[in-house]
Parts: C-alpha cells; structure tokens; sequence
C-alpha cells in the first residue's frame, strides 16, 4: 500500500461496493476538516479505470463539499482481492462504533458476495454484530441488503428494531413498507414492534393483506389525519389495531372503563386489574390525610358497592 | 401401523453394542453413520432451511446418562397433576404444528436413548418404592408413546415390568394406532393407553403424520374391547370456526365406540405455548390463523385463551362430555389454575394430592 496525493475527481464515487451505508451524514467530519484539516488519508483501490473508494466516504464527500480538490489517501494496489478491503472496512468500522441494522445487512452480504461462506460469517461475524447466530437471520439480512428498498435501508440505518420485528416488516410490500416506515421511524422500540406484530397477525386472523388493512377507511382517517404528528399516528394505529386484533379483551377492557363511569367511581381512588384478566383479584389505592377523609372515601365505596352494576367489574366468564 | 420413514441414523460410537440399537438397524433400513457425538448432526443440519422439520427424519441412538425418570415440569402457579416422566426417546417423527418439543428440546432430531437396561432398572427400584397408588408414569411427554415402537419395540417391555406394579400407572400416550402387540395380550389396570384427540379439521390440517382422528378412536375401541383401560387427551382444544360442532362429533365418536367404564380418564387442555414456539410457529407454518386468536401471557409466561375464552370453552366441552354419559370419568384440566377448576369443575383440587387418586384403577378407587 502506498500513500499518494490525487486530485478528487480521480476518484469514481458512483462505485460503491465498499460503502456500507445507506446514508452518510457528514456536516460535523465537514465542520472539522473545515478546522484542522484531513488527519486520515482514505483508502482506495488502484483500477484500471481509476481509483475506487474503500473507506473513508464521508471524509471524501466533506472534502468534495469544502472545494479540497488534492487528498492524501492510501492506495491499496489492483490485485486487492474485494473481500481483503471489505474486512478492512467492517475491521475499521467495527473498533470505532456500532454498525446500525442497515450497515451489518450490507457488510454480511458483502462478505458472502465477495467469496466468505455463510457458515463463516455466522461463526466469525455475528457475535462481533452482535447478532444472533440463526440462519433465518442470515437470510434475511443478505435479502435486505440485496433486494430491500431504499426506503428500508435508510430506515434500518436510523432506529433500531427486533430481528422478529423486522423479518415480519421486511415480509411486507413495499407500498406497505412506504406507508409505514415515516411512522415507525417516529414511534418508540417498542411501540414499532408492537404496530407491526399487531399488523402482521391481524392480516393472518382475517385473511388480508397488509396494504389492503392499510387501505381501510379508519386507518386511512388515522394516516392522512394532518392535525396528529407522526409518533401520535403511530399511537393511534396501534389502538386501533389492538381493538382489530383482540375485540374481546378489548370489549372487556372498555366495559370495565364503562362500569366506573356508571358508578361514578372517584377520580381520586385508583382501581387496578390484571390487564390480561388471568387474576381474579382487583386492588384499590387512594391516598389521604386525615381520619375524616379516609371515612369519606370508604363511605363513598360503601355506596357505589350497593349498586346493582358494581358487580359487573367482578366478571369472570363470556356468559355473566 | 404406521411407519415413518428416516433418512439416516447416526449412532454414537458407545451406543454401537446394545441390544435396542441392534433392533432399530434390523428394522430401519435407513443409511447409518457412526460418530463421536452430535456435533456432526448439528452440523449436518446447519445448512437446512427447517432444521426441525428436516430433524424428524434423523435418529440419534446414544446413550442416557443423566435421569430416565423426571418429574413432569408442568407450569408455575397452576395444579399439577404429578406426573413422572420416562425420558427414553426425545423428539417425535410426528410433526404437529403446536407441539411445544419444537421449542422444548434444544435438538432437532430423534434421539434415542438405548441403555433400556439403566431405564428398566430404575423403574424396578421405583416400582418397588412407596409410589403413591394412582401416580402415573408415561413416555408421551417428550415423543409420542408408541409412534416409534415398531422400531423399540420399548413400549413392549415396559408393558412386562408395569404388568406385575400395584401402585403407578403406566400411560402410553399417543396420535397413532401401533397397538397390535397388546391385542393379544391379557389386560392390566396398570396400563393405560391415552390418545390425543381433536377436532377433524385440526388434525387434518395440524398434525402431520398422524393417522385421522376416527381411525384413532377405532384403535382407542379395539383395545377396549380386549378389556384394556383407555384415556383420552383432547389437548390442545383449538377455538375456531366450527369448534363446538366438530369437538362434539368427536365426543359422540368416543362414547359410541368406547364402553364409558374403561375409560379412566379425560384431560382438557386449551392451546398454549411458550413466547419461544410463537416465532418457530410463525416461521415453519406461517398464515396459520389458529395461533392469531385472542392469547394473552399468562401467569405461566404462556401464551393462552383470554381465560373468560378458556372458561368458555372448557365449560362446553364439559358439558358435551357430561351429555354423553361420561359425567362419572375423571377429568381434570391441564396446566390451568384453581380458579379455572373452580368455575368449570366446580371443585377446587388442593394439588397433586387430590389428583392423583383420581387416576386409580376403579377397583381400588
Ligand atoms: S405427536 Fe405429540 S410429540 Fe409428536 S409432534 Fe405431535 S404434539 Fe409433538
């Protein structure tokens, strides 16, 4: 390898086989080359068209940006086999940050397309991405790199999901994946996982596809209501799938919120249930004060207790 | 009969010289290596895209070196009913798309244990103990119980060494209809066989490789009328479209070809499984909607029925049983609570205690 001063433009940027990500955010790299310079000369490899960028791609592109026409890179010579500079790069990246979802799909399919086997990768790789080692995972990943959307691959490139969550998702088309992915990206870990396990199973249930869910009047009223912000859409859609998916525990919850409302129950006295009703057992909880309003509270329930309805929060089979 | 068919055996070197493993290579004509461990099967299977489908049509003889006998697991805070476990074959060649083993058994393939003296030498000693009367024994736990015993030829031996115990029980607990060999065999109260019965359309479409749910019941009939006690396991119960009239033509089945008074017990047990099995299911059966009811996790950390959904189908089921004479058989409730008990049984079993008598031979009881 040898270190060599050449103009940028010998540089051919559109060959990206080396490039792990799908997106490359360089405005502080820029901020700081602006600053102090460039302090790491890039690698690239000698071909007979020109030179072919291995790593150091947002230095280049922040260089590009700041009209630094002449760059200090390492030249790795012409008979570099692909899979010796693409372990440079997963090395190089590997000791200085976490690769995101998207950046350890293209690295594993990289690898295998340059000539590793999958058994390899699975056993040297995957515990260095922290990635399971199951085959299904494999699979799935070197098909995202190979096949994925653009869309996805920026969208596993900046949050982060369950392999479950995403091989579900990635099952999806991708008229479906576009109408998800802004909100997804959005929600919380979990709330992501939950919309798409909720979506999932519920077109297994009733025999739909995705998009055809997706496409149904209240979720469009959700999707294209202007006045929610993106993470509330993705509440919104979760309530709603959750109510699709699970009607009766859904109905059970709702009656229990009716019943309390028809017994007037006191705003200040908190009542808890096991949320999947498995116990039987309700519990109670209210702060106070004085003696005089511990009686209050207790004659309050006294009351509402007499109440005909007040046995319904005591349900326990579909027939009561 | 039916036979499965397997596309190699590996036997570990040590399991090389026994007596079961020279009956399972006089009957199997599938290819046979020999090897040091399993390593080279786990191996072998890596590159499977369905390592547990492709798992079934291995056999693995080696050696037990650990416990033959276990108490069944069972789930935390539910009644159990104190079950012990003969852990000699692990693995079923049956591939029913709810069965837990997927999930359970860290191996794939069938492993068969062929030190069958080490097993039938701790039944003795334990036979000879002070079981208490009623307690049941059985090999349904981690395989089915006779799915491979034109191979074994185990469920055979073990019948000899229960024939002479006045104490345990020894449940044979299966899909298929191997029962030949004790058609012509006198009768004992200590041997129960058990079959898993479902509704048709779930055992069409659900248990792959296991005969039709009729020619079950006729092989439960064809022993009963040798005098043999039978039991019956309808487990897991599956809520779907026409559940209420597909269990009851399965119940009416029953009653009409098996004498009530030989049937010494009846277990309900509603579909469950553990979060592991919910991704193997989704990968290996996906678009099966049976799994997409309303589950929730329970104390157990299982996935089940909404319990008001249990209680439902639990109490009809009862019902269709009581209706059609069997209102005397025991019947208990698989992994299920007291309050479960309490609401479809009406009686609320303190625990394995008040259980197991109720599986006494009825002369005893
Ligand atoms: S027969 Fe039993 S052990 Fe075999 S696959 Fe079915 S459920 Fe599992």
């Amino acid at each position: 390898m040898k270190l060599l001063f050449i103009e940028l433009k010998q540089i051919n940027l559109e060959e990206k086989k080396f490039c792990l990500s799908p997106s490359l955010d360089y405005k502080a790299l820029q901020t700081s080359i602006a600053r102090i310079g460039l302090l790491i000369p890039p690698l690239v490899k000698a071909t007979k068209e020109g030179f072919i960028l291995v790593s150091g791609w947002k230095r280049v592109l922040a260089c590009s940006e700041l009209n630094i026409m002449i760059l200090p890179v390492i030249v790795a010579p012409e008979e570099t086999g692909d899979l010796d500079l693409i372990l440079r790069v997963i090395e190089e990246n590997l000791t200085i940050r976490r690769l995101s979802l998207a950046e350890k799909a293209e690295a594993i399919y990289r690898l295998n397309i340059f000539g590793l086997s999958k058994e390899k990768i699975m056993s040297d790789f995957f515990p260095r991405l922290a990635l399971p080692q199951k085959k299904e995972y494999f699979v799935l990943l070197h098909q995202i790199a190979s096949k994925g959307s653009e869309e996805l691959k920026k969208f596993l490139h900046k949050v982060e999901i369950s392999l479950e969550a995403l091989s579900l998702l990635s099952s999806f088309s991708s008229d479906s994946q576009a109408k998800l992915l802004p909100l997804l990206e959005a929600s919380t870990y979990s709330r992501r996982r939950e919309i798409i396990f909720l979506l999932y199973e519920l077109a297994q249930k009733n025999g739909l596809s995705i998009n055809k869910i997706l496409e149904t009047e209240e979720v469009r009223a959700i999707l294209e209501n202007n006045r929610l912000t993106l993470r509330l859409k993705g509440e919104a859609l979760a309530g709603w799938l959750k109510r699709k998916r699970y009607p009766l525990i859904s109905y059970w919850e709702e009656e229990i919120k009716q019943t309390l409302k028809e017994l007037a129950w006191p705003e200040e006295v908190d009542l808890f249930y096991d949320p999947t009703f498995e116990k039987a057992e309700l519990r109670l909880s209210f702060s106070f004060q004085q003696p005089e309003q511990f009686v209050q509270y207790v004659d309050r329930l006294k009351e509402i207790a007499q109440k005909p309805i007040f046995l319904k929060l005591f349900r326990r089979t579909l027939n009561e | 009969m039916n036979n499965f068919s397997f596309r190699q055996i590996f036997i570990q070197r040590e399991a090389l010289n026994f007596p079961l493993t020279a009956r399972i290579l006089a009957r199997c004509q599938a290819p046979i290596e020999i090897i040091e461990d399993s390593r080279a099967i786990k191996e072998e299977l890596a590159s499977c895209p369905d390592p547990i489908g492709e798992g079934k049509k291995i056999l693995y003889l080696t050696l037990q070196k650990g416990k033959f006998i276990k108490p069944c697991p069972c789930s935390p805070r539910v009644i159990s009913c104190g079950y012990l476990i003969i852990n000699s074959i692990m693995g079923c060649p049956i591939d029913c798309s709810y069965c837990v083993l997927q999930a359970y058994l860290s191996d794939p393939w069938i492993t068969i244990f062929v030190n069958e003296d080490r097993l039938e030498n701790s039944l003795r000693f334990l036979l000879k103990d002070s079981l208490p009367a009623g307690l049941r024994i059985g090999t349904g736990e981690l395989s089915d119980s006779l799915a491979l015993e034109y191979l074994t030829g185990q469920a055979e031996r073990l019948t000899q060494l229960f024939y002479r115990s006045c104490r345990a029980i020894l449940e044979f607990k299966t899909k298929t209809i191997n029962i030949e060999p004790w058609l012509s065999w006198p009768p004992s109260p200590q041997i129960v066989f058990a079959w898993s019965l479902n509704a048709d359309t779930i055992a069409r479409e659900e248990e792959k490789g296991a005969p039709p749910i009729e020619e079950r019941i006729e092989a439960a009939g064809r022993l009963a009328s040798k005098g043999y006690s039978v039991a019956f396991h309808f487990d897991p119960l599956i809520y779907f479209n026409k559940w209420e009239e597909e269990y009851e033509l399965v119940i009416k089945q029953v009653f009409s070809l098996v004498p009530r008074e030989l049937i010494r017990w009846i277990s309900l047990g509603c579909l469950r499984y553990p979060e592991e099995l919910r991704s193997i299911i989704f990968s290996r059966f996906p678009n099966k909607a049976i799994f997409i009811s309303e589950m929730v996790i329970g104390q157990d950390g299982k996935f089940r029925y909404f319990k008001p959904l249990r209680l439902k189908i639990f109490t009809r089921i009862y019902e269709m049983i009581s209706d059609f004479g069997g209102d005397k058989i025991p019947l208990y409730l698989c992994m299920e609570d007291d309050e479960v008990w309490q609401l479809v049984l009406k009686k609320r079993p303190a625990g394995r205690k008040d259980i197991i008598p109720l599986f006494l031979p009825p002369a005893i009881k």
